[in-house]
């Protein structure tokens, strides 16, 4: 008989849908309820065939299949003898796995990074300098009657925010859903997401710190001196500036758009300026669109462990923080890393190509379910159980809510939690180093 | 008469296909499917004399990659070109991290070259690996 467990929380995205059904029949997943396409895929995935179900080490160039404690020995081994070891990836495992990973990175006396360096970094960065007017998305659904989605395409990176926190779904004080609220999109492109939107504003490209400030400019005077900002016409951003300020609680969330766009930080800057000047005249919050599942909750766990969310280094024994200096991309820029261990992430992937280059050179260790271009350059594989699939664990929503993730499925024999695998690994460190001094 | 080559500005990030092939896709076709590919506003693929699933050579001054041009179904775009994020848009895109950690993944110069060999195709990610393993210094050289 088939089995539906419900209230799972997917482990994709920022939005951390909680509404989950995933159908279960002789241990399989047959069937997943109410996921969009991308978590449907996530939980679909387990399954598959490219699935990493045994510990390896490169010998010879070659892959060869070990027991769990020579993989764990080797991983060990490599970590205690490198002179500046990088830490990376995190976001897409459970806060469990983050907790141990600082242990070892203070053991190891490691730089520890997360995916946020090449995604809401400047976010976090910007947030420190200016401060932030959040809530959480309940919120918003239940009060939200302005929402702006500034560089940010949910339509095909959070599939269901909009129907589950912002337009298409009614509140406390939003009986009418949709009809009660008004959606700005700024993007570069038409997206699926702007051809919702009541008001489409299209940008160049690198021009949205200037249109913020245009935007500043208005809200304060009522007017502006330019026929156009970056492309938007003078009477389009008269209008957003007098929609802002008129509406009862206002929401803008932003993505990528804006953070990796010439500006980076600066154009969050702005932005959060732009919010704090419109709480003056009504109620207006601000909200990174977080993109893995759990990116949130490492910067959480690494502010509760370090003091500081993300790029630290533990070289002197005690945590700092400096991106740009601590973060992945620049440590391998600077070909300063001798050993890399990889967890839940794919960098081979998603760093630019001089950065992965780096990887080639330096011994790997890499911990993840499946196949990928960086597993294929490492030296070390271990199989873990994917966390909200097969193993339980803590991971923080986009608007820091904390939510357990539910055990569905059990792993494949011999994948254990990333918690535990990174565990042991910091266990034969110490072990390593008591027998060394 | 076409031009050989288009001016473009590159931007980079999520498809929702990208989403799906990255879920246990990556050392498939699956995955250069959905990321080898190069979103292209229409007017700019006529300038160019290109149908969907071309070639196309994308060049920055950071690197070059071959891509299938493919319409946009977000236009109007002119002179901007979208590649979703993986190992084929990071072979052109700007490492430079403004001392802050985040490369430039939007907004590189660069320019769309039409093939004439029509059977050029994007590499698979398992040539991508290749390609990286032989790098200066590698510990597979």
């Amino acid at each position: 008989m088939p089995e539906v467990v419900t209230d799972v929380v997917c482990p994709f995205c920022g939005c951390l849908c909680d509404d989950l059904e995933v159908v279960v029949e002789n241990g399989k997943i047959v069937e997943v309820r109410n996921a969009c396409s991308l978590g449907t895929a996530k939980f679909l995935s387990a399954q598959k065939e490219d699935r990493i179900r045994k510990p390896y080490i490169r010998k010879n160039g070659k892959f060869v299949e070990v027991s769990l404690e020579e993989a764990i020995n080797k991983a060990a081994e490599i970590l205690v003898n490198a002179n500046r070891p990088l830490l990376y990836g995190w976001s897409s495992t459970e806060c469990e796995a983050h907790r141990v990973g600082i242990m070892l990175a203070e053991e190891l006396g490691a730089v520890i990074d997360n995916t946020a360096s090449v995604c809401h970094g400047p976010s976090i960065i910007a947030v420190q300098e200016i401060g932030l007017s959040g809530c959480t998305l309940g919120q918003v659904k239940n009060r939200a009657d302005l929402i702006i989605y500034w560089g940010s395409n949910p339509s095909s990176a959070h599939p269901r925010h909009l129907s589950r926190y912002t337009m298409f779904c009614r509140g406390f004080f939003r009986d009418k859903g949709a009809k009660e609220r008004t959606l700005i999109v700024v993007d570069v492109r038409r997206t699926d997401t702007a051809k919702l939107a009541d008001y489409f504003v299209q940008v160049k490209p690198g021009g949205d710190y200037e249109l913020i400030q245009a935007l500043r400019y208005a809200i304060k005077t009522g007017d502006l001196d330019k026929n156009e900002v970056s492309g938007v016409p003078r009477d389009l951003i008269l209008k957003i500036a007098e929609l802002m300020k008129s509406c009862h609680f206002g929401a803008l969330f932003f993505g990528l758009g804006l953070t990796m766009s010439k500006g980076k930080h600066r154009n969050i800057d702005a932005a959060l300026s732009l919010v704090r000047d419109l709480n003056r005249y009504t109620k207006f919050v601000l909200m990174p669109m977080r993109g893995h599942y759990n990116v949130t909750g490492f910067n959480t766990v690494s502010t509760w462990m370090t003091g500081y969310p993300f790029s630290v280094d533990f070289s002197r024994g005690y945590p700092r923080y400096n991106p740009g200096e601590y973060s992945a991309v620049d440590v391998l820029l600077r070909e300063e890393c001798d050993a890399a261990l990889i967890v839940a992430s794919d960098p081979v992937s998603h760093f630019p190509r001089k950065a992965t280059e780096h990887l080639a050179r330096i011994p790997l260790i890499v911990i993840d379910p499946h196949w990928t271009p960086t597993a294929m350059l490492a030296d070390v594989i271990l199989p873990p159980a994917i966390a909200g699939i097969e193993v339980d664990g803590t991971a923080y929503r986009m608007d820091h809510v904390p939510l357990m993730l539910k055990k569905v499925i059990d792993p494949p024999e011999g994948c254990l939690p990333d918690r535990e695998l990174v565990k042991m690994i910091l266990d034969r460190v110490r072990e390593l180093k008591a027998r060394s001094s | 008469m076409a031009k050989r080559e288009l001016k473009v500005i590159i931007i980079t990030g999520r498809s929702i296909e990208q989403g799906i092939a990255i879920e246990g896709g990556k050392m498939e076709m699956e995955y250069p499917r959905a990321c080898g590919v190069c979103y292209m506003d229409p007017s700019d693929m006529e300038k160019l004399d290109l149908i969907a699933g071309d070639p196309v050579l994308v060049r920055t001054k950071f690197g070059e990659v071959v891509l299938t041009a493919v319409r946009s179904e977000y236009a109007p775009h002119e002179g901007i070109v979208f590649i979703p994020m993986g190992p084929w848009a990071n072979k052109i895109i700007d490492p430079n991290t403004s001392s802050i950690g985040m490369p430039s993944f939007k907004g590189v110069e660069g320019v769309v070259q039409k093939l004439e060999d029509l059977g050029k195709r994007p590499p698979t990610a398992t040539e991508i690996v290749e390609e990286v393993k032989k790098t200066e210094g590698s510990k597979y050289a």
